[in-house]
C-alpha cells in the first residue's frame, strides 16, 4: 500500500468533517488554542496551521464571529458561531446523518455481496 | 521569548499586509498558550532546545503564513489548454523548422565566417527559447488577469445541445479538430496568393549582393502546384463546416498523393534556386548555390516524411471507423 496516497485520501476525507466539528464547537464560544485541544480531545486531530486559517475563513464567510478578550493577562481571539453559522450547522449536520446513513447502507450492501459472493 | 519574536518577525513579511498584525498576534497568543500548557505539565520552565522543538513543529515560516494566503495561479484552467497549444506551436512547429531550415542555412551560405555564425546561433537558441516562453506566458498570464474567459463565457454557461452531431455508425470518422480545418483553408489562401505573387509577378528576388531567381522547374508546373495550393482551400471548407468527414478524409487523401507526385517531379530537377551576384566570384556563387540547394533537398525530403505521416493517420482514421467506442451511444446501443 502507497502510504503517500492513503494519506492523501485520509485528508480529503477528513478536510468536510473538519470545517463540521469546528462549528459544532463554536456553539460555545472559545479561544484557537482551546478549540484546538478541545477538538484534539474529541479524538479529531487537527494541525494549528489548518486551524487558523479555516477560523479566518470561516469567519470571512459570516459563518463565525470574533473578538479580542483579556484572559489570563492576554489578549485571546475568541470565536463563536454567528446566527448565519447556526443555520448553515444545522442543515450540514442534516446532511451529514443523510450521508453517514447512505455510506452506512452502501457499505452494508457491498460487504453482503462480498460474503454472499465468497 | 527571543526565539518566538525571530519565528514571528520571519513570518510577518510573508503574510497578507492587510492581516500581518492581527494573524501574528493569534499565532504569537498561541505558541505562549502551548509553552505554557507544556511548562506546566512539566513543572518549569522550558530550555531554548524545548521552545525551538516546540516552533520547529509549526513548520516553516513560509509554510505557515501561505495557508493564510488565496490560492493563486498565473494561468487558470479557462486559458491553461490554449496555453499549452500555443506554447508548443510557436515553439516546437515555427521556431524549430525556421531556425533550421530558413535561419541556419542562410547564415551559412551568407556569412563569411559560417561555422562562427552557426555557433552563435547555437549560443542565441536558449535565449531566444527563453523570450518566446517569457512573450508567450506573459500574454496568457495577462489574458488571465484581465479576467477574459477562454471562450469570453464562463465554466457554467454552456448547452450540451450545442456539441457537434453524432455521425451515424457506418460512417463514424472522427472529426478533425477545427483548428486543423482552419490552417488548411488559411494556409491555402495564403500559399494560393504567395505562389501566384512571386511566380508570376516577382520570380527574382534582390538581397543586398544576390539575386535570387526560382528555377524553370517551378514555372514549367506552374499550374498543377497552384491546383495543389488551391485544393487547401474547399479541404479546409469542408473540414470547417463539417459537411461530410469522409469527403474530408478522401480530400486530404488526394491532396497528400499529389503532394507527393508533385514533390517527386520537382525534386528529379536537382537544381530549385538560380543565385547571381555582380560582387561575389562565380566560385562563392557556385558555393551559395549548393548550399540553399542542399537545404531544398533536405526540405523536400522532411516534406515526404510529414505527407507519409500524415497519409498513415488520415488511413488510420478512416480505418477505425468499423470500431465504434463502447462509450459512444450508437456502441452502447448496440451492447
Amino acid at each position: 500500500m502507497n502510504p503517500e496516497r492513503f494519506e492523501n485520501l485520509r485528508l480529503e476525507l477528513r478536510r468536510g468533517c473538519l470545517v463540521l466539528a469546528v462549528l459544532a464547537q463554536l456553539r460555545t464560544e472559545r479561544y484557537g488554542y482551546v478549540l484546538r485541544k478541545a477538538l484534539v480531545d474529541q479524538g479529531m486531530d487537527i494541525d494549528e496551521n489548518t486551524l487558523y486559517p479555516l477560523l479566518r475563513r470561516l469567519e470571512s464567510q459570516g459563518l463565525l464571529v470574533s473578538h479580542w478578550r483579556e484572559q489570563d493577562k492576554r489578549n485571546k481571539r475568541f470565536y463563536r458561531l454567528s446566527a448565519d453559522g447556526e443555520a448553515i450547522l444545522k442543515q450540514l449536520l442534516d446532511e451529514w446523518h443523510t450521508i453517514n446513513s447512505s455510506l452506512n447502507r452502501v457499505i452494508a450492501e457491498s460487504d453482503a455481496v462480498v460474503s454472499h459472493g465468497v | 521569548m527571543d526565539l518566538i519574536q525571530r519565528y514571528l518577525n520571519a513570518v510577518k513579511p510573508l503574510l497578507p499586509k492587510a492581516q500581518q498584525d492581527d494573524i501574528l498576534a493569534e499565532l504569537s497568543e498561541d505558541i505562549q498558550s502551548q509553552i505554557e500548557d507544556r511548562e506546566a505539565e512539566l513543572g518549569r520552565e522550558l530550555d531554548e532546545d524545548e521552545m525551538a522543538a516546540i516552533i520547529k513543529k509549526r513548520g516553516l515560516p513560509i509554510k505557515v503564513a501561505s495557508a493564510y494566503l488565496p490560492q493563486q495561479y498565473l494561468i487558470g484552467p479557462a486559458w491553461y489548454p490554449a496555453y499549452r497549444f500555443i506554447l508548443r506551436l510557436v515553439m516546437l512547429w515555427v521556431q524549430i523548422p525556421v531556425t533550421l531550415f530558413i535561419v541556419a542555412p542562410t547564415l551559412y551560405f551568407t556569412s563569411p565566417h559560417p561555422n562562427a555564425a552557426l555557433l552563435d546561433l547555437a549560443r542565441q537558441l536558449p535565449t531566444v527559447a527563453i523570450s518566446t516562453f517569457g512573450i508567450i506566458t506573459i500574454i496568457f498570464v495577462c489574458l488571465e488577469r484581465f479576467q477574459f474567459g477562454a471562450t469570453g463565457r464562463s465554466f457554467e454557461d454552456w448547452d450540451p445541445r450545442s456539441l457537434p452531431p453524432l455521425m451515424p455508425v457506418t460512417s463514424q470518422i472522427q472529426p478533425q479538430l477545427r483548428s486543423v480545418a482552419i490552417s488548411e483553408l488559411v494556409s491555402g489562401i495564403v500559399f494560393t496568393v504567395g505562389w501566384v505573387y512571386f511566380v508570376r509577378f516577382h520570380p527574382s528576388v534582390n538581397f543586398d549582393v544576390l539575386q535570387f531567381t526560382l528555377a524553370p522547374v517551378w514555372r514549367n508546373n506552374f499550374w498543377p502546384i497552384l491546383f495543389l495550393f488551391g485544393s487547401g482551400i474547399p479541404a479546409g471548407c469542408i473540414g470547417l463546416f463539417r459537411s461530410s468527414e469522409r469527403l474530408h478524409s478522401c480530400f486530404r487523401l488526394a491532396i497528400h498523393a499529389g503532394t507527393l507526385i508533385l514533390t517527386a517531379i520537382v525534386f528529379k530537377a536537382g537544381t530549385w534556386i538560380e543565385i547571381t551576384s555582380p560582387k561575389l566570384s562565380a566560385a562563392k556563387v557556385v558555393e551559395i548555390v549548393t548550399g540553399y540547394n542542399l537545404g531544398l533537398r533536405i526540405a523536400f525530403l522532411v516534406i515526404t516524411i510529414i505527407v507519409l505521416v500524415d497519409i498513415v493517420q488520415e488511413v488510420r482514421r478512416i480505418i477505425s471507423v468499423k470500431t465504434p467506442r463502447p462509450w459512444a451511444a450508437n456502441g452502447l446501443a448496440a451492447l
